[in-house]
């Protein structure tokens, strides 16, 4: 087998779908950008089988009807609100729990806007202004002194030259020092050079091109955060991204994340149904501290996002596969959601033996048989 | 019903109903303002000469006094019954009906309400589902839309400026509606009486003249001539009621109000329709709203300008094109408001702007009525109730006021006059005053007392509370609503709905408890009062009204509420009273509950012994663990009792137990034979060591029980002598035992080494060789507090021990001593100094301050517990004993201050200085990097010097050792004593420190700032007056404003987090706190035991809101610290 990529950059894996609503929506189009905002909604959320009006010139390669996929499962106004604050002034924050996908959303709206979703800073506590604005190749320097050869530009700053969306992930890791450096850039979008003169004398000054602009990610609550200064919110349009509200879309999302990632491996989904839902129902009810029945759960301090339960449901699915002799796959369901739930506070384990011992518990009685295996694997979380 | 059902095609439809003028059909949402534009101007157009509206015809003679000059709106229109409201029609400029009314009456035209009242099923349809197949459904996804609000802000509001789309828009959604009820299950039977109705009145109309009906859009194609989707459907209709005319104001019209019939944003819909009459431009209407809006951000210190604005008008316009509308519509708005003001923090920020939202969109616009306008409700029905309750008339009680006794339970006249005071009583008006009748036993009265009398300040009152109704419950529901609003109010509020039998209400309010995690107090009074409930105190208020079913699942929800938060019980009387219910709660209900014997193991372990003996007791009570067990602990701490500490928690442990179960100590003879029989092989100086606390420790037990007790023992002592005998020869068995396991160990038998054994036996050895003074019997009577039976050395230490605790057998042994210096002395005789000290302080507490000034300063143990109480006598002392006291307390201090110094100060030392590195920081270090690559230095060609620089360095990060700030925010509420001083102290040492600057801000409900006594601590906690409510909010927002380099700030709230105010408000500070960047931390309060103690239920909110909450001593307090600065 030859060597295949990992993960396909978002604009290759649909470049037909983005191709195709260039040519679909005609109307006008913030400058720089590839793309109508109605289109880029539509790439984003898909759904309906779209065809060009009538006697739309179309290159050959363009079909006439188009099914686009739904890439991003969450509420419409949302996805309408950040493609409207994009084609503003100020740059765009998607705040809100780890794993609801505010990377792939991001992603998805460089792609559709740029056609590039490359440009990427990610945010570390040990990320340094010189990522967001410019650095020096030290050895020229040295030896030449400064000068346009010697500067190497930031992702942002090429963002900035080609007139393109940058992503910042997790932008709150960033030290506020750090952060503060996109200030200028978002509200002049301009980058003073002042070590290098041209010819007149005065310091370099790199323009933004149309069509340039940042979408941050940033987690409110996480450890290890640092706070974003005043100054700096006010460039910056903030979305929450919330966990997915239907139980059913959830375990749609979690089948189809993890059969990708499994299609990967050459590997396929072997999680039955009632499983699914099992995992999905005891996700969400640690997550949201209340049942569907009313009853009420202590929420463990870990986040128990759809990305975990993507995980799991993958780890389950891949042990089934290569440990065939394993029969019985749910024997490790609790020990996985035990591993979640404690992973950021220890003493949560009582919180877990306590939902088992409650709601669980509860549900045998309905004589489903999931949770009655389930109650009886009680002892794997001890 | 067959499964398909036939509809009338759309489009068909609509030119029908449009076209049809036998009558003319408006159909029209309530307070729409584009329908309200829109009616007016048809209208106009079309000049009708009879309008028809869908009102109730009951409120017929009502619409004379509608017109501008006569009412201001907002206005209510009610109706109903003594006890129920079940017409009530809010009326503001924007509504279609009120607009209808106003033209009429200046154009003389007849206008005539035409509906009726008919009883809904009772069904509630608040879950309105739209399903897939439901011409809605298809509305929905076109226009993308969440619900039907939505749809029909999009599709009628935000379409067009021209009122005939407007109608076929309105007509259509209203058609829309009523083909999906109809495919459900078939149009609701009220509604089609109603229609029935309609149609008749309509019949009464000569076909040639101009007749304008004006109804929901839903009922319009009923009336057409020829009816479609209708039949004919007779049922029981109310035409005549007492109806009533009440101003109203734009609050109550908000829906999120509580209020029926309500609208979302009235100043909003306000300012649209001025803007649609005027036909002006609605982004100016924003605009102006939108500095409202920044500015009242502004006025609460946050930042919000005119870019902010400029980005949500244009965010708002663009959403709105993005979604095809023709105008900006009201989700618009608000989506672009929350995404460029928020900032994403729900709790910081959007509250603010909620409150912003709130002042801007809702507004607080009273209606008002001209002195014209007949006066109704609520007078009128006061002045009814009491005719039909046999009362005096208002004037006759103004005249001579009248006490009543009621007896609600027996009599069902007094039960309604009970009822009818109770809400008036609640509400507010001083009609009535309940007479707090005396409690004899601990359940509350049967019979109620109350004093009525009238005077103007009642009748003004009556006119202030009409605005919420027409009666006097409705008055009580409408007042009950607005008390919600106040946070931190819903027991009251429960409290307030139960006993004005307002079930629907109480239930509400059960419902919000339920949802929301509360404080440790709620969860227990709500308790309170839902077995008031069971029990029947609450007259009139049965289980049943809050649903059979679910008064059970109330009482469990509650209760494990209950146990979840007990993790952060203290030893508090409160809290001990919590923890006993619990116990009592179980045993009475067994409820399966693993986690509250889970919990109890683990408080049988924890710090509080006081806390650990309840738990014990209870473990015992519940059966999870033996009475020998119990004993075997009780015994392990009496032998353990030799420090004074230990000593001090012995008790604290029997006043734990004894608190809980008293009954336990008395007839549960066990234990108590292990207790003494550990008592009788100690010798008198062991003996006395524990004296006083054991004298302590049984301080609450009931008369009866230690009679019960004492009788025990004597039975033992005088019947069983053998058993003491017995025990006076262990010592030398033992020896015995030592020498053959000697001889043993000899022979070559491996044994175990016990050294528990030996060193206890060899205590047993030393005491053969001493004479116990005090008898058995007379410890025992020592220790309960009676008369030793042997005159001499026990009498005596009885008589010194009874001048602080009191005798307990009536008379004392003999007369107390004349002076203080006599007691102190004699005490001295047998007590160890330390002892001493301890009692004497005990005394000082109890009254006698002269105690106080005998603790010699020099000599004594420092203790927090002793400058606890040194402290709390600061305010009862003359000058002259002041002065000791602070003498006293400053030794104590110094004390305390040098140990724990030594602990902290190495915490900080050691930070340090920056150093160039190899790694890339971004900033090389020119310096040193050209001096490591001056090897590598040539010239070119042009003689030019060149580096190739093959190690390359960077300066490091400059370490900022100096300047930091640490505000300690400190609660001085009640039941913080403790915690107090432990931070005075840490404060002092902290400051002395010289990298950091301290300041001490002390909160109750005030907040003062002791920065500048930090650096002495006694003086500091001699200004501190401990008691008072908490504020926490206002405390940290003080502390706010301290913040100068908020990267070099920490914050520190020591509290108990029993937030007195608003939680919301609490929450908001912690968020800005957080957003000035500053490091924060939670410290749970300590008791006077050593537990943390607070509300876990607040303190998870705050966690959540980003304070880290921990319970940490102040050693681990400082070593946070140094970590946090030398980061």
């Amino acid at each position: 087998m030859g060597k295949q990529t990992q993960r396909q950059a978002i604009e290759t894996l649909y470049k037909k779908e983005l191709d195709f609503l260039k040519v679909w929506d005609k109307g006008p189009r913030p400058k720089g950008w590839q793309i109508t905002p109605r289109a880029a909604v539509k790439f984003i959320l898909g759904g309906e089988k779209l065809s060009l009006k009538k006697g739309t010139k179309a290159p050959a390669k363009i079909p006439k009807n188009l099914q686009i996929t739904r890439k991003f499962v969450g509420n419409t106004s949302l996805v309408e609100r950040c493609v409207v604050t994009l084609a503003g002034e100020r740059g765009l924050i998607l705040v809100g729990e780890p794993g609801t996908a505010k990377s792939m959303l991001s992603e998805l709206l460089a792609a559709a806007i740029s056609n590039n979703s490359a440009l990427t800073v990610q945010g570390t506590a040990g990320t340094i202004e010189e990522h967001f604005r410019y650095s020096w190749n030290y050895s020229l320097l040295l030896a030449e002194g400064y000068s346009i050869k010697a500067l190497t530009p930031s992702v942002v700053l090429q963002g900035m030259r080609q007139g393109a969306v940058v992503r910042i992930e997790e932008i709150t890791r960033c030290l506020p020092e750090v952060q503060d450096a996109l200030i200028s850039i978002l509200s002049e979008r301009r980058l003073v050079v002042p070590e290098i003169e041209d010819s007149t004398g005065n310091s370099l000054i790199e323009y933004a091109q149309q069509g340039f602009n940042v979408i941050a990610t940033a987690n409110l609550r996480d450890k290890g955060v640092s706070e974003m200064s005043a100054a700096l919110k006010r460039r910056f349009n903030f979305e929450n991204v919330h966990p997915i509200a239907d139980q059913q879309q959830e375990a749609d999302l979690i089948r189809s994340q993890a059969t990708t990632y499994l299609a990967n491996e050459q590997l396929t989904f072997e999680l039955d149904d009632v499983l699914l839902d099992a995992l999905v129902t005891c996700f969400r009810d640690l997550r949201s501290g209340v049942t569907e029945e009313g009853w009420s759960v202590e929420r463990p301090t870990a986040i128990m996002s759809t990305a975990e339960a993507v995980s799991i449901a993958c780890s389950l699915s891949r042990k089934q596969s290569y440990f065939s002799s394993a029969k019985d796959i749910v024997r490790d369901l609790p020990g996985y959601i035990k591993g979640v739930v404690v992973k950021d506070e220890p003493k949560d384990e009582d919180k877990i033996l306590r939902y088992w011992d409650g709601p669980v518990l509860e549900r045998t009685k309905r004589n489903e048989r999931i949770w009655e295996q389930l109650y009886e694997l009680r002892d794997e979380l001890s | 019903m067959e499964k398909t059902k036939k509809v009338p095609e759309l489009q068909t439809t609509l030119q029908l109903l449009e076209s049809e003028r036998q009558p003319f059909i408006i159909g029209i949402r309530h307070h729409s303002p584009a329908c309200a534009y829109m009616v007016e101007r048809i209208l106009e157009e079309y000049h009708p000469q009879h309008i028809l509206l869908e009102l109730p015809v009951f409120f017929r003679k009502w619409l004379p006094f509608l017109n501008d000059k006569d009412i201001q709106a907002p206005v209510a229109l009610a109706g109903g019954e003594e006890n129920r409201l079940f017409s009530f029609y809010p009326l503001a400029d924007f509504s279609p009906e009120l607009v209808a009314i106003r033209w009429a009456l200046r154009n003389n035209v007849a206008i005539e309400p035409c509906d009726c009242f008919v009883e809904r099923s009772p069904v509630e349809n608040d879950s309105y589902v739209i399903r897939n197949d439901y011409v809605l459904h298809h509305l929905l996804d076109q226009f993308s839309c969440k619900d039907f609000s939505s749809l029909w802000d999009s599709v009628v509001e935000t379409d067009s400026g021209d009122p005939w789309k407007i109608r076929r828009n309105a007509l259509r959604l209203g058609w829309a509606l009523r083909v999906d009820s109809f495919l459900d299950e078939s149009i609701d039977r009220s509604d089609l009486i109603r229609e029935t109705f309609m149609r008749q009145q309509l019949q009464k109309y000569p076909q040639q003249q101009k007749v304008v009906v004006i109804v929901g859009a839903f009922h319009a194609a009923a009336l057409l001539r020829q009816p479609l989707l209708w039949q004919e459907t007779t049922g029981k209709i109310c035409e005549d009621t007492t109806t009533s005319l009440i101003p109203y104001s734009f609050d109550l019209l908000d829906s999120r109000s509580g209020y029926p019939a309500g609208i979302r944003d009235p100043l909003w819909r306000q300012g649209v329709w001025e803007t649609l009459r005027n036909s002006g431009c609605i982004e100016d209407t924003m605009a102006k709203v939108l500095t409202q809006i920044c500015q009242a951000i502004r006025d609460e210190d946050h930042c919000a300008g005119t870019p902010d604005a400029i980005e949500i008008l244009r965010m708002a316009k663009d959403l709105s094109s993005l979604r095809s509308l023709k105008t900006i519509g009201r989700g618009e708005f608000l989506e672009a408001i929350e995404t460029c003001l928020t900032q994403g923090e729900i709790y910081g920020r959007g509250q603010i702007v909620a409150r912003a939202l709130q002042k801007a969109l809702v507004g607080e616009q009273r209606g008002f009525l001209h002195k014209r306008v007949p006066r109704s409700g609520l007078y009128a029905n006061i002045e009814q109730n009491l005719q039909i309750l046999k009362l005096p008339s208002l004037p006759q009680l103004e005249k001579q006021p009248k006490q009543l006794v009621l007896d609600p339970l027996r009599s069902s006249l007094d039960y309604k006059r009970h009822v009818f005071f109770e809400r008036l009583h609640y509400v507010g008006i001083q009609l009535v005053e309940k007479q707090t009748t005396q409690q004899i036993s601990v359940s509350s009265p049967l019979t109620s007392k109350w004093s009525i009398a009238w005077n103007p300040v009642v009748e003004a009152q009556i006119h202030t509370y009409a605005i919420n109704g027409a009666n006097i419950t409705q008055v009580c529901e409408g007042v009950l609503r607005q008390r919600q609003q106040d946070a931190n109010n819903e027991v009251y509020c429960l409290e307030f709905a139960c006993h004005c039998i307002l079930p629907q209400s109480a239930r509400k309010i059960l419902c919000k408890l339920y949802e929301t995690p509360q404080k440790l107090h709620v969860n227990h009074q709500v308790l309170i009062i839902l077995e008031k409930i069971r029990s029947g105190l609450i007259p009139g208020f049965e289980q049943s009204d809050l649903g059979e079913k679910t008064y059970e699942k109330y009482v469990q929800h509650f209760y494990e509420r209950l146990l979840a938060s007990l993790e952060g019980i203290g030893s508090k009387p409160e809290d001990l009273a919590v923890m006993k219910e619990v116990v009592q709660y179980q045993i009475r209900n067994s409820y399966e509950s693993l986690y509250l014997e889970e919990i109890l193991q683990r408080f049988s372990r924890c710090e509080s012994y006081m806390i650990r003996g309840i738990s014990h007791v209870a473990l015992v009570l519940l059966q999870q663990q033996t009475v020998a067990d119990f004993a075997h602990c009780l015994c392990s701490l009496l032998r353990e009792a030799q420090y004074i500490e230990m000593a001090k928690k012995l008790c604290d442990f029997l006043q734990g137990g004894i608190y809980l179960a008293d009954e336990l100590f008395a007839l549960q003879h066990d234990w108590l034979s292990d207790f003494f029989d550990e008592i009788e092989v100690m010798d008198d100086a062991q003996f006395l060591q524990r004296l006083p606390f054991l004298r302590q420790g049984f301080l609450p037990l009931s008369r009866t029980s230690r009679h019960e007790v004492l009788s025990w023992l004597k039975e033992r002592y005088d019947e069983d002598l053998n058993i003491v005998h017995s025990t006076r020869n262990t010592p030398q068995w033992v020896e015995q035992d030592l020498y053959a396991r000697q001889r043993l160990c000899e022979l070559g038998f491996e044994m175990p080494t016990h050294h528990e054994v030996t060193t206890r036996n060899k205590k047993h050895i030393k005491k053969t060789t001493r004479e116990q003074q005090i008898s058995p019997q007379d410890r025992c009577s020592l220790i309960f507090g009676y008369a030793p039976r042997h005159s001499g050395f026990a009498s005596q230490v009885a008589c010194c021990l009874d001048e602080l605790y009191g005798s307990q057998s009536g008379s004392p042994t003999e007369s107390g001593f004349p002076t203080i210096r006599e007691w102190k002395e004699e005490l001295q005789k047998f007590f160890q100094q330390q002892i001493c000290d301890e009692v004497l302080a005990q005394s000082a507490m109890q009254g006698r301050i002269a105690a106080i000034s005998e603790i010699n300063p020099q000599q004594v143990t420092a203790s927090i517990d002793l400058l606890e109480q040194v402290l709390s006598l600061k305010g009862a002392a003359s000058e002259k004993q002041l002065q000791h006291l602070r003498k006293l307390a400053n030794r104590i201090i110094d004390e305390l201050t040098q140990e724990l110094s030594q602990k902290i100060r190495p915490a900080f030392t050691g930070l340090s200085t920056p150093k160039p590195t190899m790694r890339n920081t971004g900033k090389i270090h020119l310096k040193k990097t050209l001096n490591a690559n001056l090897n590598n230095a040539y010239y070119d060609a042009k003689n030019r010097l060149h580096i190739v620089p093959n190690k390359i360095y960077f300066q490091n990060k400059v370490k900022k050792s100096l300047g930091w700030r640490i505000v300690l925010v400190v609660d001085i509420s009640g039941s913080m004593e403790r915690s107090v001083i432990h931070s005075a102290i840490t404060a002092s040492i902290l400051a002395r420190l010289p990298a950091l600057s301290v300041n001490f801000v002390a909160f109750n409900t005030e907040v003062i700032d002791f920065s500048e006594r930090v650096q002495d601590p006694l003086d500091l906690l001699f200004h501190v007056s401990i008691g008072g409510g908490t504020l926490i909010a206002k405390g940290l927002n003080y502390a706010r404003n301290l913040i100068e380099k908020p990267a070099q700030t920490i914050v520190v709230l020591i509290s108990d987090f029993a937030e007195g105010g608003a939680v919301s408000h609490l929450l908001h500070e912690v968020d800005a706190l957080k957003n000035t960047g500053c490091h924060l931390l939670g410290l749970a309060a300590i008791d006077n035991s050593g537990q943390p103690c607070y509300e876990t239920a607040i303190a998870e909110q705050v966690v959540s809101a980003g304070m880290p909450v921990a319970a940490l001593t102040p050693l681990e307090l400082s070593r946070w610290i140094a970590k946090k600065v030398s980061k």
